[in-house]
């Protein structure tokens, strides 16, 4: 055989296998179904790259089940035919061991590893040695515990002094007491809530500043909005008794004030343009508009940001996919029915419709406001269906009719109250809940979400009581 | 003078003057912890945490009583921890090259930016302890022969390797740590260093700074 037939023999191949297998978006809810205390399912469902590299391409894990699902059958397979036999196709693999780790896939899916990844299994946390004179590794260790909530939410090391006097006081009663105690006080340091302070760094990945785009104090060359406002409103709704949606919800602005940091409610800002009776908290910033939003008649990368930053569901990592039927519509002809495209714009445009009304760059008359019929009035001509854009879109599967009611639904979600957490998991922790971690996890983000009423300063001490922060 | 503004001013003078209290005085004589006879009970979790460039910044400041803000400054003004070496030390630099998040993992350059910072604030402690005796603040009232420490392994110099232990690692020192570090300035001396006293201080704090004890957490 000729070489460059024998080439062409394995594009035909790869290609006809991609057009056959694309990814399942009904399969993370089939998946929770049958696994519905899998860590993969807690509040969220496991995304495309469970079964997937990349879709169609599968990976260990997905080969086998698919090798499971209906064999004989002509691919591809309807939705229809395809979830009522994807239970029947997991049970057949449970006891196989997809990526070879010498763990079954049963066991990870039920630990929260990932079955086709050897590196990711569940951790053997058995205590080893003997004794240890300066920490108790096997379990909660509050003179460890003490000296890490200084350091992480003062941002300094106790002295020795202070160490020898915690260990004096006379009960692990007092001892916690304390250490609530110490949360509180470093709370309200500059280390915690001032400008750069910790909480900034929290909101940076979300806010995305740009310094040369910076408007108002610190103005970069090109400036166009401030977006210390945006720091400002989640500072404020991550501190003292104030309710964490409201980074999303807020129908009012935040003022910074200095030495030390201050921040308050108020009705309006100088430097903030959307009226109140549109804004939903940071997805409405001048910022946001202005950099998220920028010229575009269909916002996509607003949406996917606020998805990103507030939900914890990168849907360009095929997370959080809520396919919507007959979506993507595609109002601005991207070419987005594609099926390469449309597995997860069937999610993400439903997402955006939203967003019509709110303008990003324009002259100063008309920026980073909202207006209605702007894509009647500023893109006419972007497309022949342009102006059919609804604004009712569709988020979790809820239709919502503007975007305070995304904003609503969004901030009520599991996922809102899980990426919280997790952010401050990461925070105080150190990394991402891990398996072995999980069902700390899902305890506190639940108690945040129901005891706390999403109060962060509350959450923080959930998360410095656990054994992931507090043991060794 | 008014009778009344003299007496004011006496009190002012004796006020701000030095008194018994404020005399610099060695430090104690630690209290020894016994060195483990075998291997200790391993960390299950193993999760030891990069302290970063402000924990670091302000724990050697607190520890060695020095400013903040010039624990380490490059070329006298660009501080190393929160511009300079900042991202290297585990920083993030959002506004300008976009750098939201710290990588979470040490670089191949992290160790020395930590061993920077650790020498800019062990020089100047040492440089000022020993400028200004009186007012000394680790290198209490060690005792010299000319350049030379008059006694490596007497009381004062175990008491300013306490010292520092329980400054920069909030435990007393084991007895095996004493040893070494004792041994450090018979060491520098025995090397013809010029002024192995100084040497030792400055080698005896930027060992303790740099530890892994001290630097992670």
């Amino acid at each position: 055989m000729k070489k460059h037939t024998f080439r062409w023999m394995i594009v035909s191949v790869l290609v006809a296998a991609s057009t056959d297998a694309p990814a399942k978006p009904p399969a993370g809810g089939v998946f929770c179904q049958k696994y519905p205390t899998s860590p993969e399912c807690m509040g969220r469902q496991p995304s495309c790259t469970y079964c997937h590299i990349a879709p169609p391409q599968r990976n260990a894990f997905g080969t086998m089940v698919s090798q499971s699902l209906l064999p004989g059958l002509p691919r591809p397979l309807s939705d229809g035919d395809f979830a009522a036999a994807l239970p029947s196709a997991l049970t057949a693999v449970e006891g196989q061991d997809a990526d070879g780790d010498g763990v079954p896939n049963l066991t990870e899916i039920q630990q929260g590893t990932q079955p086709a990844d050897p590196n990711s299994k569940p951790l053997d946390a058995a205590c080893q040695g003997s004794d240890n004179p300066q920490f108790s590794v096997c379990r909660y260790d509050l003179r460890h515990a003490y000296k890490k909530v200084v350091r992480d939410l003062c941002g300094a090391s106790p002295t020795f002094a202070e160490v020898t006097a915690f260990a004096a006081r006379p009960s692990d009663d007092d001892r916690r007491a304390f250490i609530d105690s110490e949360v509180e006080r470093c709370a309200q340091t500059e280390f915690w809530r001032g400008k750069n302070g910790q909480l900034w760094k929290v909101a940076h990945p979300k806010i995305r500043p740009v310094g040369s785009l910076k408007e108002g104090e610190d103005k970069g060359g090109v400036p166009l909005a401030d977006y210390y406002d945006d720091y400002a409103l989640f500072a404020y709704t991550q501190t003292d008794d104030h309710d964490a949606r409201e980074i999303l919800t807020a129908d009012y602005f935040v003022r910074r004030e200095t030495s030390p940091t201050r921040y308050s409610k108020v009705s309006s800002l100088a430097s903030q343009k959307v009226d109140l009776a549109h804004r939903a908290g940071n997805m409405t910033s001048k910022w946001s508009l202005t950099y998220f939003v920028m010229f575009t008649a269909l916002p996509r990368n607003a949406a996917a940001q606020m998805y990103r930053s507030y939900l914890g569901l990168d849907i360009a990592k095929q997370e959080g996919l809520y396919s919507v039927a007959s979506e993507p519509q595609d109002y601005d002809a991207k070419g987005v029915t594609a099926k390469e495209c449309a597995a997860c714009h069937a999610t993400l445009d439903p997402l955006t419709y939203p967003f019509r009304n709110y303008n990003g760059i324009a002259s100063s008359r008309y920026e980073t406001q909202y207006i209605p019929n702007r894509l009647e009035i500023f893109f006419p001509n972007v497309s022949p269906r342009i102006t059919q854009t609804p604004e009712r879109g569709v988020i979790f599967g809820k239709p919502v009719n503007d975007l305070r009611e995304w904003a609503k639904v969004a901030a009520d979600s599991d996922a809102f109250a899980i990426s919280t957490t997790t952010d401050y998991w990461k925070l105080l922790v150190g990394h991402a809940p891990k398996p072995e971690e999980n069902a700390e996890f899902v305890a506190t983000w639940k108690r945040f979400k129901s005891v706390h009423n999403y109060r962060v300063q509350r959450l923080l001490h959930d998360i410095v009581k656990t054994e992931a922060y507090g043991a060794p | 003078m008014h009778r009344n503004q003299l007496l004011f001013v006496t009190v002012l003078a004796l006020g701000i003057g030095p008194s018994c209290a404020d005399k610099v005085t060695a430090p104690p004589d630690p209290e020894l912890l016994e060195p483990p006879s075998g291997p200790v009970a391993r960390s299950a979790r193993g999760n030891l945490r990069f302290k970063g460039p402000e924990r670091i910044n302000q724990d050697f400041a607190a520890a060695l009583e020095l400013r903040p803000d010039a624990v380490c400054l490059e070329l006298g003004q660009y501080s190393c921890t929160g511009l300079v070496h900042n991202v290297a030390l585990g920083g993030v630099d959002p506004y300008g090259p976009g750098l939201y998040e710290s990588s979470g993992v040490t670089a191949s350059t992290t160790p020395l930016a930590v061993e920077r910072v650790a020498w800019a604030a062990c020089t100047q402690r040492v440089d000022t302890d020993l400028a200004t005796p009186a007012a000394s603040v680790i290198f209490r009232e060690v005792p010299l022969t000319g350049k030379k420490l008059a006694s490596p392994d007497g009381a004062e110099v175990r008491g300013v390797i306490g010292l520092l232990t329980q400054r920069v690692l909030l435990r007393n020192p084991y007895r095996n740590e004493v040893e070494r570090y004792v041994r450090l300035a018979k060491d520098i001396e025995s090397t013809g260093n010029a002024e192995p006293a100084r040497a030792w201080m400055q080698a005896v704090c930027f060992a303790i700074l740099t530890s892994t004890e001290s630097v992670f957490y």
